[in-house]
């Protein structure tokens, strides 16, 4: 049997390559976890700093204050490197989305807005308290050898069980209302616009793409700022591809419905944070990065911090990175979320000499303390009893993690 | 809003479009429930995840995963029946 006799290269290339890139059945979460670390090491290596996101929101929302004179605006929002890389993630996600045909407008109830906004409100007030999101708070925050990042981590997964309770609470109050429960003949399901061939959306992505590095290249005066928009955007891809959704992995973990992809989200990011740990680690050993660089301050703050933004992202369904993800998918509560966070964030973040005042709470860099060696094992390790704790759970559980 | 109908003979609707996780996977679960065992159920939903956490959540409680279709740009139809 030759399947491709009668067909074109083109058509063969598409079978074997193209559509499994863009299947909608996502790729692996251990492979999204493995690639964010990566892009996270080469955007420390290249930025000076590690990927993180709300820097790019706080300077969004001193835009929209400086406006009205109300805020001073540090950097623009073409010259902050988090902010080029958020928008970089944003176009991302849409470029995918378009490509593997998964956009769609999808608008909702205004409870379900107000929701949102209530999220995005309660996960900046996390981020000034964590000292950052699930990224400059824990991924991004690990990666450098930071303590903090650990302290938002348990945080976090109180936060993801609260958030389990609330959504279990208003599945039920949704679902036992009696006026949408219809069991008569009705209307033929909704149907979807037609799709768009490959050839054109890709066309449509690349010109939007070119037209806002062009306008980034032009506004911040320099190439060295594409890179962030571009690793941005590499982020943006492997978040949409491989569904990496830390609002899932921390809600879902303990008896959620979807508690087997949080599982497998849970492993990938412990994966990638040994994988970062390892690359950050030989950058700021070999003093190509400040060992200083994303050191922040570590205290009960950050575990407060943590449960109020894991509690957030379960009610709006998507944490910081992945409200600009969804958004770009055209989800319209993330959208509101993201709109809450970039307006609320500057102003809670005023709060901060408050705490640190309070607390007077210690940066801790952990190669200070067990050296780089030392330091990266204990990361390993405590990574890897992690996944290992994860794996025992869903044995007793009788649940097939990969299956 | 989630809406459930009837949609002929031992055939089912739910539609979740508009719902992000976990909701299409906790209703689809919830409208299974409600159904007789043979019949079937078509979920619509709008959140690319689902495609690949509502077959896995059908298959995990014993249901029959018919097929998924993509009825639309950023549109999907499950097709499950109740065992």
């Amino acid at each position: 049997m030759r399947p491709y006799t009668n067909r074109s290269f083109l058509y063969y290339l598409r079978t074997v390559f193209i559509d499994k890139i863009f299947t909608n059945m996502g790729w692996p979460e251990w492979l999204g976890g493995i690639l964010l670390a990566l892009l996270n090491v080469y955007f420390l290596a290249i930025a000076g700093k590690p990927f993180t996101i709300y820097g790019g929101f706080e300077t969004w929302g001193r835009h929209i204050y400086s406006t009205f004179n109300l805020m001073a605006l540090k950097e623009t929002l073409f010259t902050n490197k988090t902010s080029l890389g958020d928008i970089g993630l944003f176009l991302g996600a849409l470029a995918t989305a378009v490509i593997a045909g998964e956009f769609k407008l999808k608008r909702s109830r205004l409870t379900d807005y107000l929701e949102g906004a209530a999220g995005g409100i309660l996960m900046a007030m996390g981020v000034v308290m964590a000292w950052g999101c699930n990224w400059g708070g824990f991924f991004s925050a690990i990666i450098p050898l930071s303590l903090h990042g650990y302290a938002m981590f348990i945080g976090l997964i109180i936060g993801g069980y609260l958030g389990l309770i609330y959504v279990r609470w208003r599945a039920r109050s949704i679902f036992s209302n009696p006026g949408e429960l219809n069991l008569e003949l009705l209307e033929a399901p909704p149907t979807g616009r037609r799709e768009i061939p490959y050839g054109f959306k890709v066309s449509i992505v690349f010109l939007i793409v070119a037209l806002v590095s062009g306008l980034i290249y032009l506004a911040s005066g320099g190439g060295i700022y594409l890179s962030m928009l571009f690793i941005g955007f590499g982020v943006g891809v492997v978040i949409q591809r491989s569904r990496f959704c830390f609002a899932t992995a921390f809600r879902e973990l303990f008896g959620g419905v979807e508690m087997r992809r949080a599982i497998r989200l849970q492993i990938g990011i412990a994966l990638g944070i040994i994988f970062g740990a390892t690359g950050a680690a030989i950058l700021k050993y070999m003093g190509f990065v400040d060992p200083s660089v994303y050191v922040k301050y570590v205290s009960i703050s950050n575990v407060f911090g943590g449960i109020l933004f894991g509690f957030g992202m379960s009610i709006v369904g998507a944490c910081a990175s992945g409200s600009l993800w969804k958004a770009a998918e055209g989800n319209m509560k993330t959208l509101i979320a993201l709109i809450a966070a970039v307006l609320s964030y500057p102003v809670l973040k005023l709060l901060r000499p408050t705490i640190v005042g309070a607390l007077n709470p210690p940066k801790i860099y952990i190669p200070s303390i067990l050296g780089y060696g030392g330091g990266l094992i204990v990361i390993y390790l405590s990574m890897v009893a992690w996944i290992m704790f994860l794996l025992y759970y869903a044995y007793r559980r009788g649940v097939n993690v990969y299956g | 809003m989630v809406k459930f109908w009837k949609k002929g003979d031992k055939v089912y609707v739910l539609d979740v479009t508009g719902y992000t996780c976990p909701y299409p996977v906790i209703y689809m679960k919830n409208a299974l429930g409600r159904i007789g065992p043979g019949e079937t159920l078509e979920v619509i939903f709008d959140n690319p995840p689902s495609c690949e956490t509502l077959p896995e959540a059908a298959t995990e409680d014993g249901h029959e995963v018919v097929s998924l279709d993509k009825i639309g740009s950023g549109l999907w139809r499950l097709i499950v029946r109740r065992r």
